[in-house]
């Protein structure tokens, strides 16, 4: 026993590796993979929007009104717990010990409160990084000018204490109801009741958090803050409360920052009392039904068969991936991120000012004119979704499974995509483009309705032509390579390029509906782009020779082979 | 008939497989033994074409494998040495995945695997997700996966792995049956009393080279032993295995 406890340190330290680690499914990863790059990737990304938050600031010589001192100490905190939030929501399941987990550390003297605590420090800990990252620029900059006036330096580290233990408690609070609500939930519902709805909750949760974000209110500024009419939502927005400690601490004496200050320390209180209890209830109730039962959400009734349309092999690809993605965890939720980034890239678009004057054109307009702002909305949410399917069908599955793919490789690539492309579309293209038609024909029943949606579906089309250029990978089973993707300048490529292009592009299909003709032209233009892209698509694909499952670096004279592995 | 010739492999330079050669024939059952780390996984995925050899080939009827794989994996079934299969879909779902896979039709498929369910015992959890299934039942999955569209050729390594008695004794004649009929069986385990009843031929390999490639009956006449395992005690066992089980008591004692 004695020797036990000498050892609990040194178990936790192993253990809380192991699993800080485990952020990266490493069952899914290509042999060349290099995962650091990937989490640099995600760092270097974090930091850019400090950079992006801190760069006016430079600009202007660090003189702002108080006014935008105060939207702007708001935006951190609010940003840092939209971070936290989507962090936790997405690493949902490695809070809790999987399958393998028991069964590996079940048989070894390892106390589970030491499994328990490593899993919590890792999930925590990899949520301290992102933090870190996020707020390196800004958490060191920005507190100089929130400091009162005359305070000196002793008011500057004062504010910079004050915007840490800030950020630090509204954290704490976001991953506190975060994991409040996954222990509720796991102990309201039988285990595989929990683990369907799991996703759906996920999905709920990061689309609650993102709009959020993105359409509360300003309502910075004591004015504001004490305005009795805003009393009801200022009560349902978390953000404010810790904009209000973060104010107390910063010596800030005003009523309203007190009373919502007041309103964060409670609802740090309660969510941290909340987590604590319904996870260790959660923990030790559930711990023998995860053993007992599959980590995986049951299976519906035997799914109808598609017979006609699909080759054999091409219908064998196109079920399997939409019943992974229909039953993977991982997939869904992922894919639900991305559309959740979607909606918020959207939101915040028709928030900003290249939305609003679209907004303003609209009330001068006939109504059988669609909205310039709705074209837009479509071409963008689109677009994410594309995206975002085309990025869930290149994670695999179970990696070590697709043997029979490649023992069952008969054709030659170029008829495998057709099967690729109905995936894509079914997963992505055609729910929006389905919703997008609904909204535009009960909004405006009108030709250039009917127009947009035709275009809309051909944008989507090439869109997922676009993604199976050069095809050589089945959906769901070549091997994973982090960093390849460059995902950091992949989002501020599509966020300062591909945003500006398709508005320009909504602006110009705007114009183009409002005439017969314009509309005429434009369908062409959409329709022959659409078959010039399948045509070279189509091309590139039969010029492969063979499939790929293991993805690899593409410059061998730039890596000068040294990857190269026999 | 299947043929080997001089097949190598080699890991960063370490060789895992050395001048591997033999024959596997038609009506025959080809046993493949050797101890842990002798080579016959990397040998028989050669076989299969999930790696390349560095060196060597592999041919099928007379034909270099590598020069048409396609139509060499359409004449192939193999069960791997581990059960990975897709823990999502079900046990009915993964055959028809595979059926389809290979292009057999479904008016063709459909019965076979029913069929081959019913007599694996696996009708009743068809519909099931293949991550309940137990060891065996999966091993019967990857069986049904490998024999559903009649291979000519038939890898199978360490097909016992989980089987019950009754499905092992099943499986041990559906070997025979299948060499009978004109297959070519190549049987890899570690289970000598099973591979001294069902094979005729063995290949054993030891460091990654062939130490013995013979008719049972012919080794055990050669080396004057009365039993399989005898001829591979003394081909690839190299240690004491007495003494070594008493150093490993003692070690644990002390």
């Amino acid at each position: 026993m004695r020797d036990a406890s000498f050892r609990e340190p040194s178990i936790f330290r192993v253990l809380f590796r192991t699993f800080l680690l485990r952020v990266v499914d490493f069952d899914l990863l290509s042999a060349d993979a290099d995962t650091d790059k990937l989490f640099g990737q995600l760092a270097a990304m974090l930091a850019a929007v400090g950079v992006l938050f801190t760069a006016p600031l430079i600009l202007i010589g660090g003189r702002l009104p108080q006014t935008v001192l105060e939207t702007m100490e708001h935006l951190l905190l609010t940003t840092t717990m939209l971070l936290v939030g989507s962090f936790s929501i997405l690493s949902w399941d490695s809070i809790f010990p999987n399958r393998l987990d028991l069964m590996v550390l079940s048989p070894l003297p390892v106390r589970i409160g030491a499994i328990f605590r490593a899993k919590l420090a890792a999930s925590a800990g990899s949520i301290g990084i992102c933090i870190l990252a996020l707020n390196s620029i800004t958490g060191f900059i920005w507190p100089l000018l929130f400091c009162p006036e005359g305070t000196g330096l002793l008011g500057a580290i004062r504010s910079i204490g004050a915007y840490w233990l800030s950020l630090l408690a509204c954290s704490i609070f976001v991953f506190c109801c975060i994991l409040a609500l996954q222990g509720i939930a796991s102990q309201v519902l039988p285990r595989q009741q929990f683990l369907t709805l799991s996703t759906w909750l996920q999905m709920a949760s990061l689309i609650l958090l993102l709009g959020t974000y993105i359409l509360e209110p300003s309502l910075e500024g004591p004015a504001a803050l004490t305005d009795p009419s805003n009393q009801g939502l200022l009560a349902c927005l978390p953000s404010y409360w810790f904009l209000g400690l973060f104010q107390q601490l910063n010596g800030s004496t005003s009523p309203a920052y007190t009373c919502l200050a007041k309103r964060a320390w409670a609802g740090l209180a309660i969510a941290a009392v909340g987590a604590t209890g319904s996870v260790l209830l959660a923990y030790f109730r559930s711990l023998p039904k995860i053993v007992e039962q599959p980590n995986i959400t049951p299976q519906a009734k035997r799914a109808v068969q598609l017979r006609k349309a699909l080759l054999p092999w091409q219908s064998a690809v196109f079920f399997f991936s939409i019943r992974t993605v229909a039953r993977s965890c991982q997939h869904r939720v992922l894919l639900a991120f991305y559309l959740g980034v979607g909606f918020a890239i959207v939101l915040a678009y028709l928030n900003t000012s290249m939305g609003q004057p679209h907004a303003a054109i609209h009330h001068l307009e006939p109504p059988e004119n669609i909205p310039i702002s709705f074209i837009v909305a479509s071409l963008l949410m689109m677009c994410i979704a594309v995206l975002g399917a085309r990025m869930v069908l290149g994670l695999p599955i179970a990696l070590r499974a697709n043997w029979i793919f490649r023992m069952t490789e008969f054709e030659q690539p170029a008829t495998y995509m057709t099967a690729a492309r109905r995936s894509l579309g079914i997963l992505s293209g055609g729910p929006i483009w389905m919703i997008f038609a609904l909204a535009s024909i009960v909004m405006c029943p009108s030709r250039s309705s009917f127009v947009h949606i035709a275009a809309l579906g051909m944008f989507g089309i090439i869109l997922v032509d676009l993604c199976l250029w050069n095809f050589r990978e089945l959906p769901l089973v070549c091997s994973y390579l982090p960093g390849k993707s460059n995902i950091h300048a992949v989002f501020w490529g599509f966020v300062l390029f591909v945003v500006p292009v398709i508005n320009q592009a909504g602006n110009a299909e705007y114009h183009l509906l409002k005439t017969a003709t314009g509309s005429f032209l434009l369908l062409c233009g959409c329709g022959i782009c659409t078959v010039c892209i399948r045509w070279r698509v189509t091309i590139l694909a039969r010029s492969q020779e063979k499939l790929r499952f293991e993805d690899a670096y593409p410059d061998e004279i730039l890596s000068l082979g040294l990857r190269g592995r026999e | 008939m299947l043929e080997l010739r001089n097949l190598c492999k080699r890991y960063s330079g370490i060789p895992a497989v050395q001048d591997v050669s033999f024959c596997a024939r038609v009506g025959e059952v080809t046993g493949y033994l050797g101890p842990n780390g002798s080579g016959k996984s990397t040998t028989i995925k050669m076989i299969t074409g999930l790696i390349r050899p560095s060196s060597g080939e592999v041919r099928f009827d007379g034909q270099r494998v590598d020069g048409d794989l396609r139509w060499y994996k359409r004449r192939l079934g193999y069960v791997p040495e581990e059960p990975y299969l897709y823990d999502h879909l079900s046990g009915f779902e993964y055959l028809v995945m595979v059926a389809k896979l290979r292009s057999l039709l479904s008016k063709d498929f459909a019965g076979r695997i029913n069929g081959l369910l019913r007599l694996f015992s696996l009708y009743e959890d068809r519909d099931v997700q293949i991550a309940s299934y137990s060891k065996g039942m999966r091993q019967k999955v990857l069986l049904s996966a490998a024999l559903m569209h009649n291979p000519d050729l038939i890898l199978l390594d360490e097909p016992f792995s989980g089987l019950d008695v009754g499905s092992a004794l099943i499986l041990r004649s559906l070997i025979k049956e299948l060499a009978r009929r004109g297959k070519v069986v190549l049987f890899s385990s570690h289970e000598l009393e099973t591979v001294e009843r069902i094979c005729s031929h063995v290949v054993i390999l030891h460091h990654g080279k062939v130490v013995a490639d013979d008719s049972i009956e012919r080794l055990r006449t050669l080396m004057e032993v009365p039993s399989l395992e005898g001829i591979f005690s003394q081909l690839a066992v190299e240690q004491d295995t007495d003494a070594v089980s008493r150093e490993i008591a003692d070690l644990i004692h002390a």
